[in-house]
């Protein structure tokens, strides 16, 4: 059933603040549906924080489900089906947050689980050295949704199966012994999130996995290669866009070249990256080391911290002046864009890296001001409802140049380089300075052309010197998204699903290491 | 709160007469875990988030024949599981027949590890956790070092159900604590750290003050350049690498000629090198039934410097005519015959290792690992430690360091888990490939 913003302010006492602020009368978001239940729940929650004298509270109703179907070789591997449902509450007293989940979706157990919380906040409140302050922000009331044609669980799961084996089936048709595997995962997370500050947001978000790569073996020797194409959050259609079935002759042919090639030879090469490359590489360099709960040492623990510290805004040279690199939790497709955060912040786009000079981080409503900044740059993420909500990143993307370059115009300018297809191997240290990724596929580039596929490459770097050596940016129509459905943060951990767009893009003169090399990478 | 262990039987048999009710026919198998998870975590010396959680886990699996389908969900009140039942059955009966697929076990007699279970965890509140928590705190702001840390504890019961009889029912419990310090200059981290079923042994304090020793240790490190090295690795560091090879040893991908292992018998490693797997190890307290609710029993990976034993599904055991092997909890590498002063003391010219962060493949063929070093690196030089240095990526073979091992600590620590011990070890030409200016 459908209920009006007035009932639920009504419900929750907070009528007269609203009106205040000028938002009385029924709610104008289109489709806000409340059950009876969640209202109560939502009630419970936060009437039981604002009576025991909360600063500020929260509450997220918040279900997750996710679908994975996948085949190895010629049968089935595995269909599963999952679901996870419940209620977060978040209390702020005394200037500590506390938090407590249940699930339970009752508003008995939410009261419960408020007062736990509650009882938190209050133990660890005499721990704390400076009291815990939020940022303003809008009280939005609104529904955002994923634009998608077809939902993919709405398809038939034996469809699914069908298909994979149809790729799989292509992917060994190969004269050595070969081994296939392909899946796709469905992922769903809705969640109803309010506030003691009039907040009332209800998401769905929809995303879509699919995957698949051809181990080859032949004389003691084997190579893998998996296809390019990237997690989305969109529907069913983003098959037909991705090239996900055409792409499996092409990957099976690639891995027989991959196994006949020779070992590179290491030493400096220029670096073009394809799109399904260096998303990776932005994660890992530009994406992790903005997090501003990183750079101050809330992460020290686990992931570490960042050389990017407040003290550098404004001041780093952290790329070359063609580079900007931007957070973006509107990118169409992107697995972290969403209407608002967990914090109830409306999202946005801001640069991190602007013409190469470091600008920007990642922010929630706890950390503004921390740096300075009045506002939220939105960035609170709970993976479930069990998880509490903390700084996750949000999409980061290289900006295309303003020129028609795409990579055989790459290509064709390079004199002495390696041209790297999809993701492989990555690690970064935890200051994120050195770094080290491989690929898919790789092309010795010699004199403006492809000359030869290599294997057994790897680059590795320096954040701050790989970024200066940016020399070569394509342009808009290449510009394409790569993906992480679990990128790992926090304690505990938690995972947060991104993407980074980019186009085909050159680096001078980058270490590139022989991985099988006898004296060692 | 979590279900109590009636609750806990009541609601896998509900699953099972569920199913059954569908399908008469149909095998079963349900996994169900309830536990309260609490976490506490700081940093720059103070607490930042704190929670507290009811986690139920309800998994089902339905297999008519060939055909199979699992669901999963966390709600278990009767009408939810009758949902998730019904859901399974359905997608079960559309699924196509997997050849892999292995009947679900019957009943099997598993002995209780009492070591897994600690009411004191159990009964930790808020107000108990934040006493622990202050104690914790103390060192680094006395010695103005930058702490962070992170407490957590689990509490719960475990369990597994099967149409043809299986039941187990097991309580668990685990606790794990940690500490960074960071000095103010930036140049130098430590850490310190817990991990066990029970609270015995946990020392807030002292794990804050191996931190910031190890912290103020490390601080101003000097430059050293990349290259083949004799290392020392202090427990973590030689947990992360045990952990690598164990992941790696699988038997159908050796069989099937995509892995280190494919056609390669004899001493592979030191014959100082020992890596097994005990439930009843009270080092390694861990459950004594797998995944799939088989009972476990000990279970040697390397002995010797020999691979005795592969990790083998059960259909691939069926396939091949050997027994399954594996779904242990954790491991525990043997301990050597030296102390880790003696392990320093027979190195000229090292480097000491505390831990390694971000370790992942890099080639497959020759379990080539890279990874960093983090939080206390230091030149070994004459038999002593020489001073901080900076950090390093490695790019080394997991294989040849275990096969390069010349020496093992006595003593073995939980530095990676409950239910894994591993001793400080020295190993030598460990490439220690690029400079990292992380610290």
């Amino acid at each position: 059933m459908t209920l009006s913003r007035r009932h639920f302010l009504t419900s929750t006492g907070l009528t007269a603040a609203a009106v205040l602020a000028g938002r009385s009368g029924l709610v104008e978001a289109r489709g806000l549906v409340v059950d009876t239940v969640l209202l109560a729940v939502i009630d419970a929650a936060l009437s039981t924080a604002r009576a025991a004298g909360a600063a500020y509270a929260d509450v997220r109703v918040h279900r997750r489900r996710e679908e994975n179907v996948s085949v190895r070789d010629d049968h089935p591997a595995g269909t599963s089906d999952s679901e996870r449902y419940g209620v977060g509450v978040r209390v702020l007293k005394d200037g500590a947050w506390g938090f407590a989940s249940t699930s339970r979706v009752d508003p008995k157990e939410v009261q419960l689980a408020t007062r736990k919380a509650l009882a938190i906040a209050t133990a660890q409140a005499p721990l704390r050295q400076r009291p815990i302050e939020l940022a303003p922000t809008p009280a939005h009331v609104d529904v955002w949704q994923t634009p998608l044609e077809k939902d993919p669980f709405k398809i038939p799961v034996a469809d699914k199966l069908e298909l994979l084996l149809s790729i799989s089936q292509t992917l060994r048709k190969q004269k050595v012994t070969a081994f296939s595997e392909a899946s796709l995962s469905s992922r769903l997370e809705w969640k109803l999130f309010a506030s003691t500050d009039g907040a009332l947001i209800e998401q769905s978000i929809t995303r879509l996995g699919p995957s698949y790569a051809v181990t080859l073996v032949k004389d003691g020797d084997f190579v893998q290669r998996g296809w390019d194409g990237q997690a989305r959050q969109a529907g069913w259609e983003y098959l037909a866009t991705s090239r996900f079935v055409e792409d499996a002759e092409r990957v099976a042919e690639d891995a027989r070249e991959k196994l006949a090639a020779p070992s590179v030879e290491p030493g400096r090469k220029d670096l073009i990256l394809s799109p399904e490359n260096l998303w990776l590489t932005i994660h890992e360099s530009v994406g992790h080391p903005t997090e501003l709960d990183r750079a101050l040492g809330d992460e020290a623990n686990f992931a570490g911290t960042s050389f990017a510290t407040p003290e550098k805004l404004k001041v780093l040279q952290y790329a070359a002046p063609a580079v900007t690199l931007y957070a973006d939790k509107t990118t169409p497709g992107g697995l972290a864009t969403c209407g608002y955060d967990d914090d109830g912040v409306k999202t946005g786009r801001w640069n991190l890296v602007e013409q190469g000079r470091f600008v920007g981080y990642q922010t929630t409503r706890e950390q503004a001001g921390w740096i300075g900044e009045k506002a939220s740059r939105g960035c609170s993420y709970a993976q479930d409802h069990a998880s509490v909500p903390f700084q996750r990143m949000p999409n980061v993307s290289l900006a295309p140049s303003n020129t028609s370059l795409g990579v055989k115009d790459l290509i064709a300018a390079t004199d002495d380089g390696i041209y790297v297809l999809g993701d492989g191997s990555w690690s970064i240290d935890h200051q994120r300075y050195n770094f080290q990724f491989t690929g898919q596929m790789f092309y010795e580039v010699k004199k403006g052309k492809v000359t030869r596929a290599l294997r057994d490459v790897a680059y590795q770097s320096n954040t701050l010197e790989f970024w200066n050596a940016c020399d070569l940016i394509g342009g808009p129509g290449e510009w394409r998204l790569g993906s992480a459905f679990d990128d790992g943060k926090g304690e505990p951990m938690q995972s947060n699903p991104v993407s980074h767009g980019c186009p085909p893009t050159r680096f001078k003169k980058i270490n590139v290491l022989n991985t099988r090399a006898k004296k060692g990478a | 709160m979590p279900l109590s262990v009636k609750q806990l039987k009541e609601a896998m048999q509900q699953v099972l007469s569920f199913a059954r009710a569908l399908e008469p026919k149909a095998q079963v198998f349900v996994a169900l875990d309830s536990a309260n998870q609490a976490h506490v975590r700081f940093s720059r010396n103070e607490v930042t988030t704190s929670g507290e959680v009811d986690q139920g886990h309800l998994a089902v699996t339905v297999m008519l024949g060939q055909r199979a389908a699992t669901s999963t969900s966390n709600q278990t009140d009767a009408a939810s599981m009758k949902a998730l039942v019904e859901r399974t059955v359905r997608l079960a009966r559309l699924a196509p027949e997997d050849p892999e697929l292995m009947p679900v076990l019957g009943a099997e007699k598993v002995t209780t590890n009492d070591a897994a279970f600690d009411a004191a965890i159990e009964r930790l509140d808020a107000t108990g956790r934040a006493a622990l928590i202050r104690e914790a705190l103390g060192p680094g702001r006395e010695r103005q070092l930058a702490t962070a840390g992170f407490f957590a504890t689990w509490s719960g019961l475990i369990g597994k159900a099967s149409s043809a009889g299986l039941l187990h029912v097991h309580p668990a419990t685990a606790a794990q604590f940690s500490v960074t310090a960071r000095t103010a200059s930036g140049t130098g981290s430590g850490r310190g750290q817990f991990h066990g079923r029970r609270l015995t042994g946990l020392e807030p304090r002292a794990v804050a003050e191996r931190a910031c020793a190890t912290a103020k240790a490390s601080e101003g490190p000097r430059r050293l350049e990349p290259g083949r090295y004799t290392v020392v690795l202090e427990p973590a560091a030689s947990a992360s690498l045990a952990q690598a090879l164990l992941d790696s040893m699988d038997r159908r991908a050796a069989d099937e000629g995509r892995s280190f292992f494919a056609g390669k018998s004899g001493p592979l490693f030191s014959e100082l090198v020992s890596l097994s797997s005990d439930p009843r190890n009270p080092r390694t307290p861990m459950l004594p039934f797998d995944g799939e609710g088989r009972a476990l029993s000990a279970q040697p990976w390397i002995t010797k410097g020999v691979v005795s034993g592969l990790a083998t599904s059960r259909y691939w055991a069926k396939k091949s005519g050997t027994q399954p092997v594996g779904g242990h909890g954790g491991f525990e590498l043997a301990g050597g015959s030296v102390d880790r002063a003696a392990l320093i003391a027979g190195v000229k010219r090292g480097v000491l290792i505390s831990r390694f962060w971000y370790t992942n493949w890099v080639e497959a063929q020759n379990l080539l690992l890279t990874g960093l070093t983090r939080d206390g690196t230091f030149l070994i030089e004459n038999g002593e430690i020489a001073g901080p240095v900076n950090n390093f990526r490695f790019n080394q073979s997991v294989a040849d360091a275990f096969a390069k091992c010349d020496a093992l600590s006595t003593d073995v620590e939980a530095a990676h888990d409950a239910e894994t011990v591993t001793p400080a070890l020295r190993t030598h030409e460990f490439l220690l490939a690029s400079v990292s200016e992380a610290v």
